[in-house]
């Protein structure tokens, strides 16, 4: 195997099994390697047709998605070459990569607030959009013949000074690295993978989509990467592997940390036996499958490594740079040294040069993109300069000592570049030199700087708040320290020597670090409200007190979301919240109320036969008593991909079992029915009568809750997972009986539901039902009832209220004759 | 029952650049509206439309369309069938405004 080209062939073979399972949170959109392979081929025809060349540059600048691998194998295969930009990075950093990289075409994400347009010489597309665009596109034929020594790839990493710099690789660097990586690990059983980390950096590249791509195994994506969605996937999905960076494993041990401290059960983590029962409940959380954490990036601190080891879990540490595509050294599977990054990966050389670690191999960059000055520093007599410290023992095992580049990276993965902090706190008066640092704290710790002040007189609050107004609120300084020297400790190349800075503030008395304030949440609200730390009292009211309008509601939210792991919706604060309030709220870890009337084991075999015998011996007879049954059309259900949403106008309370029993059997019994939630639950008591009434309906009509007023996307997740699982949905989009006879208004909510479930819609038309059953009437009479099935409806590009329109004409259309 | 919002765009875009989008927006309000003047007049709108129901509820159970002409209709799942309603979008400057009415 030579090229990413040759691992693409590979796709082809495997057929139908899974690669990617796609979670949005309603519904998981499973793709097979021939999806990828097909999808790949389509994603080179549209660019070929926008008129993308072999050799040309295409930035992607989007989410983790099965999109992005589309899109990267559909690059690849015309010969042209990928420029991955984070997705977190903002505008200003996206278009300094464009115009560096020269990039033609970039795909971009709806979801990302700042877009870039479309101009002459570069063409843009959504990576959403991708879905409906490459589905009418013909393949390409004829792959790209790249050679393995052909760039095929420019990743952009932060220079110390001014602009990012591109990183050349080639097909054979990654390919290399790809292949020392799964013999390095060597684990012979599937796994599957949680993808989470960006996979614009190259270890979540290549350890988290290329290793388990070559090898056959199942990635799991995220639409939204929030603290329940992993823990959701973690459980549903089997996931064996998570690639991780430090600070996500710090935070999550502080977040069990604090739940069992809350229980008062932390001590018990003290002793073996009763650890062993504490770490068997976590297991449970990451599900059967879970095998190890892989991280990188920045060093994993003794103590949160000894923590998730005595739990039982596997953290394997490795160690490398964008520069060798990117793993230099690994932990292995059977193996984890504390405190170092492992051994070099197989053909890979490394050695210290002056305690400067140098590597040598295949996987190594040839060049910094059009930039052969930096190129030339960057290595010598032909090994490659690290720049980052460390020694290696007698085992060949490598400790770092001092990174190069001493990014910060926060619990998502997102890099956070010192030197530019620097280069802001260095332009403010008062300031003479600055070192900033990643310091950790029990909560949320981050950026800590460190200043030499011109004179004693400049106030250093001033100076971080002026500092915090320039930045970036991803890159907030939240902590700060005075250095009472004339310079900081420097290499001979002049260069700080960050980590000497770091060890001296950890040893030095805790009274010299100045947190901006002690508590997490009073900083946050600071930072959104722009009070001092005076003004804000316990018991001041977020809205009135404190000025908290709809969008800082948001962007404080935001803020909490990260600091505390925990999903919120923003309706937690209303316009009598006050800070004791919120901290409460944040203490009980934004749990909220389950939702009634929604179960699923009624669709398991048992609910099923449950339904059946009731049919057969109460139901149907009763039935065949009043109702004369006629289904119209059914050949029109014949192509359909299952499941399907049905949906039906509403004359009476028969409609649901009419419709049951002019369906086939076997799908009859795969459909879920949902009811209105206010024709049994009004603010009103509820009757026992009512009461039964709903637990019968469950039970024997499969039906379940449709909310009016709250919890809609609570019930679509729930109609997504019946949809998963092969059930099909009918509904009434009208939401109530017919008074008239006509068919009414149809529920906007269909519109949401068929763009989030994106199913078939089958429309369904009753006729007669009006006068064997209708509304008002107790018993019913006997008469002819027809149900017509329509064709499948499919939508797209559709805005919710066409899908409505669309949906209501359909069902309209359709008639007795 | 009505409903008012003025919002200020330099905040707006300055805050909703670090948010994530799919909280507030449909994927329908995002392809429809790239500029940030109207992802903000549709911000304007939905906080109308809470204020005129009386509470707060998530962002994505209401959202803004367009008509062939360009003139912008609210819907919602949390109103009911029956219910009609309004809005009125207007910018001028750093400042954006929305009025929504709901009517029985």
């Amino acid at each position: 195997m030579n090229t990413l080209i040759d691992l693409f062939k590979l796709f082809k073979k495997r057929g139908s099994q899974d690669v990617f399972v796609y979670r949005t949170g309603i519904r998981k959109f499973k793709f097979t390697y021939s999806d990828l392979y097909s999808l790949s081929l389509k994603m080179s025809s549209y660019l070929l047709a926008q008129g993308v060349k072999s050799g040309d540059k295409i930035a992607i600048w989007a989410p983790n998605d099965p999109f992005w691998a589309v899109s990267y194998f559909g690059i690849i295969l015309t010969g042209s070459i990928v420029v991955p930009i984070d997705f977190a990075s903002g505008r200003k950093r996206a278009e300094t990569i464009l115009k560096l990289s020269g990039a033609k075409f970039i795909i971009q994400s709806l979801y990302k607030f700042e877009k870039i347009n479309p101009q002459i010489g570069l063409k843009t597309v959504m990576i959403e959009d991708l879905r409906f665009l490459l589905k009418p596109i013909k393949p390409i034929e004829k792959l790209f013949g790249s050679k393995s020594s052909d760039m095929v790839e420019i990743v952009y990493t932060s220079g110390t000074t001014g602009d990012p710099k591109g990183v050349v690789l080639a097909h054979k660097n990654i390919i290399t690295n790809m292949l020392q990586a799964c013999d390095h690990l060597a684990m012979s059983k599937k796994f599957n993978f949680l993808s989470v980390l960006p996979l614009s950096h190259m270890m979540e590249q290549t350890v988290g989509f290329l290793v388990p791509l070559y090898r056959g195994d199942k990635i799991i994506y995220l639409r939204t990467v929030k603290p329940t969605a992993i823990m959701q996937a973690l459980k549903e999905e089997n996931v064996a592997v998570m690639l991780v960076v430090p600070r996500f494993l710090s935070i999550l041990k502080n977040t069990i940390e604090r739940g069992l401290s809350s229980k008062g059960l932390l001590y018990l983590t003290r002793f073996k036996i009763t650890r062993k029962i504490i770490a068997k409940s976590i297991h449970k959380k990451f599900g059967k499958d879970f095998e190890m954490f892989f991280t990188g990036g920045v060093g994993l601190p003794l103590d949160v490594f000894s923590f998730w080891k005595g739990m039982g879990f596997r953290v394997v540490e490795g160690y490398g740079l964008t520069e060798c595509s990117p793993i230099i050294s690994a932990n292995s599977f059977d193996r984890q040294i504390p405190g170092s990054v492992g051994r070099p990966l197989k053909g890979i050389q490394v050695k210290l040069d002056n305690k400067e670690i140098l590597a040598k191999g295949e996987n190594i960059f040839k060049e910094y993109y059009q930039s052969p000055e930096t190129t030339e520093k960057a290595f010598k007599n032909g090994w490659f300069k690290t720049g980052d410290y460390g020694h290696i023992d007698k085992d060949g095992y490598i400790f770092i000592k001092g990174r190069k580049k001493d990014v910060i990276v926060n619990a998502s993965g997102i890099n956070i570049y010192p030197d530019e902090i620097e280069n802001v706190i260095n332009k403010i008066k008062g300031v003479k030199e600055s070192c900033v640092i990643g310091l950790e704290k029990d909560e949320g710790e981050e950026v800590h700087a460190v200043l030499i002040l011109k004179n004693k007189d400049a106030d250093p609050r001033r100076i971080i708040k002026t500092a915090n107004e320039k930045l970036d609120p991803l890159s907030q300084i939240t902590g700060f320290s005075l250095w009472n020297e004339f310079d900081f400790p420097r290499t001979t190349t002049l260069k700080i020597q960050k980590f000497k800075v770091k060890e001296r503030l950890l040893n030095e008395n805790k009274k010299t670090k100045n947190d901006l304030t002690a508590d997490t949440l009073i900083s946050l609200l600071m930072n959104v409200c722009k009070r001092e730390e005076n003004e804000i009292k316990e018991n001041s009211i977020l809205t009135s007190d404190l000025g908290l309008n709809s969008l800082s509601r948001l962007e404080l939210i935001n803020y909490l979301e990260q600091e505390y792991r925990v999903d919120l919706e923003d309706t937690i604060i209303n316009q009598a919240t006050t800070v004791a309030d919120l901290r409460k709220l944040l203490e009980k870890r934004g749990k909220t109320k389950k939702q009634k009337g929604l179960w699923s084991w009624v669709n398991n075999p048992f609910g099923k036969e449950i339904r059946e015998i009731l049919d057969i011996v109460l139901h149907k007879p009763l039935s065949y008593l009043f109702v004369n049954l006629e289904s119209v059309s059914l050949s029109n259900l014949k192509n359909v991909k299952w499941p399907v949403v049905f949906i039906s106008n509403h004359v009476s309370y028969l409609d649901q079992p009419v419709i049951m029993y002019s369906l086939p059997r076997l799908i009859r019994y795969k459909t879920a029915t949902a009811t209105r939630e206010e024709f049994f639950f009004t603010e009103k008591r509820t009757s026992l009568l009512k009461h039964i009434l709903f637990l019968y309906a469950i039970v024997a009509f499969n039906a379940f809750l449709l909310p009016q007023k709250r919890g809609f996307r609570k019930t679509l997740s729930f109609m997504g997972g019946l949809i998963d699982t092969g059930v099909n949905i009918l509904v009434f989009p009208e939401g109530t009986r017919t008074r008239n006879g006509k068919v009414g208004p149809f529920m906007q909510g269909l519109g949401l539901l068929a763009k989030e479930l994106q199913v078939p819609i089958v429309p369904i038309r009753i006729l007669g039902m009006e006068k064997i059953h209708p509304r008002g009437s107790w018993l019913p009479k006997k008469g002819k009832c027809k149900v017509i099935f329509g064709k499948p409806l499919e939508f797209t590009t559709e805005t919710p209220s066409e899908i409505v329109e669309i949906s209501r004409k359909a069902i309209l259309n359709l008639t007795a004759n | 029952m009505l409903g008012i919002d003025i919002v200020y765009l330099p905040e707006f875009e300055k805050k909703l650049k670090n948010l994530s989008m799919d909280k507030v927006f449909l994927s329908n309000e995002l392809s429809q509206n790239k500029s940030s003047e109207s992802l903000a007049g549709i911000f304007a709108a939905k906080e109308a439309f809470f204020k005129a129901i009386g509470s707060k509820m998530s962002w994505l159970d209401v959202w803004i369309e367009k008509t062939k002409e360009g003139k912008p209709f609210i819907k919602s799942v949390l109103i009911k069938e029956n219910q009609k309603t309004e809005v009125s979008i207007s910018h001028a400057g750093d400042y954006v405004i929305a009025v929504v009415i709901i009517r029985d």
